[in-house]
């Protein structure tokens, strides 16, 4: 099989990404302290990240949110592709949202072929425009701003299912602060059932929640989630409608309206629930697109980090969410470089063992030996509960006993999870491969 | 933007919550240290009663020999073979171990240790029929080793076996300088190794088998 100089351009950067992350790290891991105190540097980060969190959430007061006098009127836009298994329960919660302004219901079919655009013309108060070529979801959304006339633009994905108050919610957010440009709401998972379902909810429960909440009081969002989100509709022509070229364009808008000064609200008084993966394959497929993504568009907008016109989004939220990714992947490398080398180090003991004809002997009393950086994981865990404790009460979430074993995996394995994710996705943005939807 | 104050606060938070983190480890690890040093000093003591029974021997030259022999072999054997419970607790609580510094217990360890082995050989020369068979094991203690643990085990599985075996266990990678000169006096250059009888050299890892066929061991 021939290579091309392109695709071998691109296996030489992703080698050279990974050698040299792993020469950084094996400089470190050779030394088993420089890895504790590089660790409690993290740590130190995400508590400083936690407080900072906390003293926002009880320090900064929000104004009232106060109903409109006059509506604004508002074009609900749906991008959709081959989504007839959630359309019709997804159409049918939209067209139920109570709005006392105008409304209009935008389909843009992206080239469906499994009957989805024969499922929205059932709803005859939607409108459905159907593409001649398939370009995509910020494609779908840009032609959708482009024939819509309403002020405000609720974007809304096809498997996304939105309550009935949700419009009546988050629309008076445009008038609490002066430059909103768009509000976002807290997404939830909808109806989840296995174990890899109920991880996404309990993260989406700390993450769109609390987190959320917090850094929006401040104006440090950077994403406006693609199941639900509402625009402005000439803030969004201002700045250009959504990157088409991009893999969340959802992100890469929100960094736009923070770029041209805009305010990204956040209201938790209702949540949206929406379609999650329900396998791993498909759990990694989402992440590598988020992460690869959230890698993308954090090298475009550097020149936001550090940078003080930006208020406290360039001074705080960009350089933190910058650190945060860089963290997890170092997290993720030190982790499977400690299991790696502690199942070397049993190999070579059971080897030496064999070696001299013995079963191995194993000594019970170094097992119950606690390692002093157990002290600041229990400290990083309790602190983390405390914000999923938070968050699950903004909702009036009841927790049951189907959620005690994706508790547990959510501390321990889940952020693994997550770190393998974010490191493939580092090694895929910098081979340059391509997304493949 | 949200005023200074909000990251000076979290700033001084993080910075108290990692303070009470940082005393409480380094309470924790203290206390780790400090149970270690407690067996340390233990032998210690033990070392310092051998020692009075040798300087005993010669101020009272050639009287009552025979319990002085017995006091010596009980006090030395008693110290031989607590030895290697406390290597291997050396060996656990510094991997985990983050502020507390081992260096000054595992050198006061390890020359009581030699100054052990000095006593052996003297018992040897003073006590006629004092028929017991010494062996230096040389390990690593910076890094991990395992040929040494395992060495370490097959020779405490042996020192249960032999009654007349005794194991001190000397750090080789350790700057102590007795240790050192006992490593060129006999030519030490690798890890593990053993020095049987003060006199037979077997560098790398020995089998039970192997190290039954250099030593000759008095069943318990």
């Amino acid at each position: 099989m021939e290579l091309s100089m392109q695709r071998l351009s691109g296996l030489l950067k992703a080698g050279l990404v990974l050698a040299a992350f792993f020469a950084v790290l094996y400089a470190f891991f050779s030394d088993a302290k420089l890895v504790f105190w590089l660790l409690i540097v993290l740590a130190a980060f995400s508590f400083f990240s936690f407080s900072f969190y906390l003293l926002v959430a009880v320090m900064v007061k929000e104004p009232p949110i106060v109903r409109p006098k006059k509506w604004p009127s508002i074009s609900v836009i749906i991008p959709s592709f081959n989504s007839a298994k959630t359309l019709s329960m997804c159409l049918k919660h939209v067209t139920a949202m109570k709005y006392p302004g105008r409304v209009e219901y935008l389909l843009v079919d992206d080239c469906s072929t499994d009957g989805s655009r024969e499922i929205a013309t059932r709803f005859g108060n939607v409108r459905v425009m159907m593409r001649n070529k398939r370009g995509g979801k910020a494609s779908a959304l840009n032609y959708g701003i482009s024939l819509a006339k309403g002020e405000l633009l609720a974007c809304i994905d096809s498997d996304t299912y939105p309550p009935t108050d949700c419009l009546e919610k988050l629309v008076p957010y445009f008038n609490s602060k002066p430059n909103v440009g768009a509000v976002t709401v807290f997404i939830t998972a909808a109806h989840p059932r296995n174990l890899i379902e109920k991880l996404q909810e309990l993260e989406y429960y700390t993450a769109f929640g609390f987190v959320a909440k917090t850094m929006a009081k401040i104006n440090c969002l950077m994403v406006t989630p693609g199941p639900f989100s509402i625009y402005r509709r000439d803030v969004i022509l201002k700045v250009g409608g959504f990157d088409e070229k991009n893999m969340t364009e959802d992100m890469e808008i929100g960094l736009r309206l923070q770029e041209h000064g805009y305010r990204i609200e956040c209201s938790c008084e209702t949540f949206v629930p929406t379609e999650i993966p329900s396998t791993i394959h498909r759990l990694y497929k989402q992440r590598l697109r988020w992460y690869r993504g959230a890698i993308f568009n954090l090298g475009k907008y550097l020149h936001m980090f550090l940078n003080s016109k930006y208020s406290d989004f360039g001074i705080y939220s960009f350089p933190a969410t910058t650190v945060y990714v860089f963290m997890t992947m170092v997290i993720w490398a030190i982790t499977i470089f400690s299991y790696l080398n502690l199942a070397l180090q049993n190999l070579s003991i059971f080897w030496a063992w064999a070696r001299v004809g013995q079963l191995p002997v194993f000594h019970t009393d170094g097992i119950l030996a606690l390692s002093s950086i157990t002290v600041f994981f229990v400290a990083t865990v309790a602190i983390w509960w405390y914000f999923f404790y938070r968050s699950i009460r903004l909702i009036g979430v009841r927790l049951n006993r189907s959620h005690i074993l994706p508790a547990l995996m959510i501390i321990l394995v889940y952020p693994v999870l997550n770190s393998f994710f974010y490191f493939v996705a580092l090694v895929m943005e910098a081979k340059g491969s391509v997304f493949n939807w | 933007m949200v005023e200074k104050k909000l990251y000076l606060g979290a700033i001084a938070v993080t910075l108290v919550v990692f303070g009470i983190a940082m005393v409480f480890v380094r309470v924790y690890d203290d206390s780790k240290l400090g149970g270690l040093q407690q067996g340390v000093d233990s032998t210690a003591a033990d070392t310092d009663e051998t020692r009075l029974l040798l300087i005993y021997s010669q101020v009272f030259a050639q009287k009552n020999t025979t319990s002085l022999c017995k006091f010596l072999d009980y006090n030395i054997n008693r110290q031989s073979s607590r030895g290697y419970y406390l290597v291997r607790t050396l060996r656990e609580q510094e991997k985990n171990n983050l502020l507390a510094n081992y260096d000054e217990t595992k050198k006061k360890y390890y020359l009581n240790n030699f100054e052990i082995w000095l006593y052996l050989t003297q018992a040897a020369q003073t006590c006629p029929g004092y028929d017991i068979t010494p062996a230096l094991f040389f390990t690593q203690t910076q890094t991990l080793c395992a040929d040494c643990i395992v060495q370490g085990d097959v020779l405490d599985q042996l020192r249960g076996e032999c009654k007349n075996l005794r194991v001190i266990t000397l750090a080789d990678d350790l700057d102590i300088a007795p240790i050192s000169l006992v490593k060129e006096t006999f030519g030490v250059s690798d890890s593990p190794s053993l020095v049987i009888n003060n006199q037979q050299v077997l560098a790398g890892l020995q089998s039970r088998e192997s190290i039954l066929s250099k030593i000759r061991c008095e069943r318990q």
